[in-house]
């Protein structure tokens, strides 16, 4: 089921008496899945947080259509079934954790005999607890982001709209969140999540798209994007250039990283099984043999540069 | 309503971190120790002695009172109420309460309640302490003195508004506060305009002018004189003081309204 589906999705932003327009979001389409952990990527100001702005009615769209949980998006009381963690978002520095809890748990209209029990589990769950009762004026930002987290799951939303989630958080915080977040999805919560921490999206996210200059130049899950299917890197027991045949060596391109490892380039004219069992048939043992993968910062780099170019 | 008190509550919160409600309200108490100091000089002798007759001379005393305060009092609560709506379109903030189940004309009209509450609490511990020390102090306990409340209150309100719509518009709690102490300043002389038309002989146009504004405006000046004038003089006030100005207030509000609904954050 899809969550979320977006068409043809443009906004554009003008200066006072619009001398001047911005097209932040620009004939965007895309789609969630139910149960799947999304991530945009993008550079700044690529508009990613216009789009998840947009989603949840904090700014207009010039045109699309948008449908969440297969409802008008601007429906009011599906933000019931929502959570979100703004970028560099402010609490009241007046209130203490556990009230700034309390309120936002009222304003999304839960009832205190539940909300009370709820607070403290998500404290818990973000390890918040002790400091519930302290002023957020003396929060750091780890924990303003932890304390953020938490108020975003309070009504255990069925969508989770995350925005740089993992901003100013310890290496071990941001493990603990991907933690969290990959629990969520386990129990069928949908997670769309702004980042530029591309390794971390990397390791927990389903399906990524790519915005630029808002645009999506490129969608697809992780695997497919970080892929190298034309390379492999194998790993044997010999020297390939004294054994192979010159046939084979002309046909197929290797690269030598070491001694005993070689990059092996391969297509439909030239498969990768053809030349494993030639390798066998001269006796040579492989030790080791993987696809070569990209990073996803690789291919967001490679992608956006190719889009500059343009 | 659930939300919209939740809103006027935080609002109300919000100004008692900002130390604002506090100054405001050691401020009533100490005008409050004064008035209890001033009625006990021994004047309620020469008051009953007056020609004007011992009745009248209280209402004015206690309105002479509640004016002056009420006077501070409004610079105060604009001072206090200013910066509620720019706070909540800080970034980080609006985009928070922008996406909970709260439709945007409650999250303003909470915060514009909240600057409601916080005047009406002030201005009811003054009047009814005014109130109650005048009864307790010369036995004078004339209920008409209480509609100074609701006076006050709408006085209130209508300021309120232009703090919400230009709160709303420009973000900064510095040009709403000072064009809500424009009004205040140019009421008293919109309301005395006809002394000024007789430096503007000949120039009908200027006049005209000042008479539309006059008229578009809200009437500040007469709102702060009805008690007075009911308490005094049996109760003739002009109906399109009171309309015109809730007309002014109704418009404002709806504008400050529109424009946070149609906005983007």
């Amino acid at each position: 089921m899809k969550i979320i589906e977006i068409e043809n999705l443009s906004k554009t932003f003008s200066t006072t008496f619009g001398k001047k327009t911005v097209t932040a979001l620009n004939d965007v389409t895309l789609s969630v899945e139910q149960g799947t952990i999304f991530g945009l990527l993008g550079q700044n100001g690529a508009g990613k947080t216009t789009l998840i702005k947009v989603l949840l009615g904090i700014v207009y769209p010039t045109a699309g259509t948008c449908k969440m949980f297969g409802e008008d998006f601007t429906n009011l009381h599906l933000k019931k079934r929502i959570g979100f963690l703004p970028e560099n978002h402010k609490f009241p520095n007046y209130m203490t954790g556990k009230e700034v809890m309390t309120f936002f748990g009222k304003l999304s209209g839960l009832e205190n005999l539940y909300l009370s029990k709820r607070i403290d589990e998500m404290l818990e769950l973000v390890q918040m607890t002790q400091w519930s009762k302290s002023k957020i004026k003396t929060y750091s930002k780890g924990m303003m982001q932890r304390l953020g987290l938490a108020q975003a799951m309070l009504n255990d939303p069925d969508l989770l709209f995350l925005d740089e989630p993992t901003d100013g958080v310890d290496p071990i915080g941001r493990k603990e969140i991907r933690n969290v977040l990959l629990a969520l999805k386990e129990n069928g919560k949908t997670i769309f999540l702004n980042s530029h921490l591309l390794s971390e999206v990397e390791l927990i996210t389903d399906r990524v798209a790519i915005l630029h200059k808002g645009k999506i130049i490129r969608e697809g899950n992780v695997h497919e994007l970080t892929n190298r299917k034309e390379e492999y890197r194998i790993v044997v027991d010999a020297e390939l250039e004294s054994v192979l045949d010159d046939s084979l060596k002309e046909k197929y391109e290797m690269q030598k990283v070491s001694s005993s490892t070689y990059l092996i380039r391969v297509d439909e004219q030239r498969p990768v099984n053809d030349f494993v069992d030639h390798l066998r048939s001269k006796g040579i043992s492989i030790k080791e043999m993987a696809q070569e993968k990209n990073t996803l910062e690789d291919v967001f780099i490679s992608l956006v540069k190719a889009e500059e170019k343009k | 309503m659930r939300n919209i008190w939740l809103m006027t509550v935080f609002t109300l919160r919000e100004s008692i971190s900002k130390k604002v409600f506090i100054a405001f309200s050691i401020f009533v108490l100490l005008m409050l120790v004064g008035v209890f100091f001033a009625a006990n000089l021994g004047f309620g002798d020469a008051l009953k002695q007056s020609p004007m007759g011992f009745d009248k001379m209280m209402i004015m005393f206690k309105m002479g009172a509640a004016s002056f305060v009420l006077s501070f009092g409004f610079l105060l609560s604009i001072f206090a109420c200013a910066g509620f709506i720019p706070s909540l379109l800080e970034k980080g903030t609006i985009d928070l309460f922008l996406s909970k189940p709260v439709s945007r004309a409650q999250l303003l009209a909470g915060k514009y309640f909240g600057g409601l509450l916080i005047f009406f609490l002030h201005i009811f511990v003054l009047i009814s302490g005014i109130w109650i020390i005048a009864g307790f102090k010369f036995g004078h306990w004339d209920i008409s003195f209480l509609w100074l409340l609701l006076s006050s209150l709408f006085y209130f309100a209508i300021l309120n508004a232009v703090v919400l719509l230009f709160g709303v518009l420009t973000k900064s709690s510095g040009i709403s506060m000072m064009l809500a102490y424009l009004l205040m300043f140019v009421s008293p002389l919109l309301a005395n305009r006809e002394k000024i038309f007789l430096f503007l002989e000949g120039k009908e146009t200027l006049k005209t002018i000042i008479d539309g504004i006059y008229y578009a405006l809200p009437k500040l000046h007469e709102i702060q004189n009805i008690p007075q004038i009911l308490a005094l003089n049996g109760g003739k006030i002009e109906p399109q003081i009171v309309i015109s100005s809730f007309l002014f207030l109704l418009v404002v509000i709806y504008l400050g309204f529109y424009l946070f609904e149609k906005n983007d954050y």
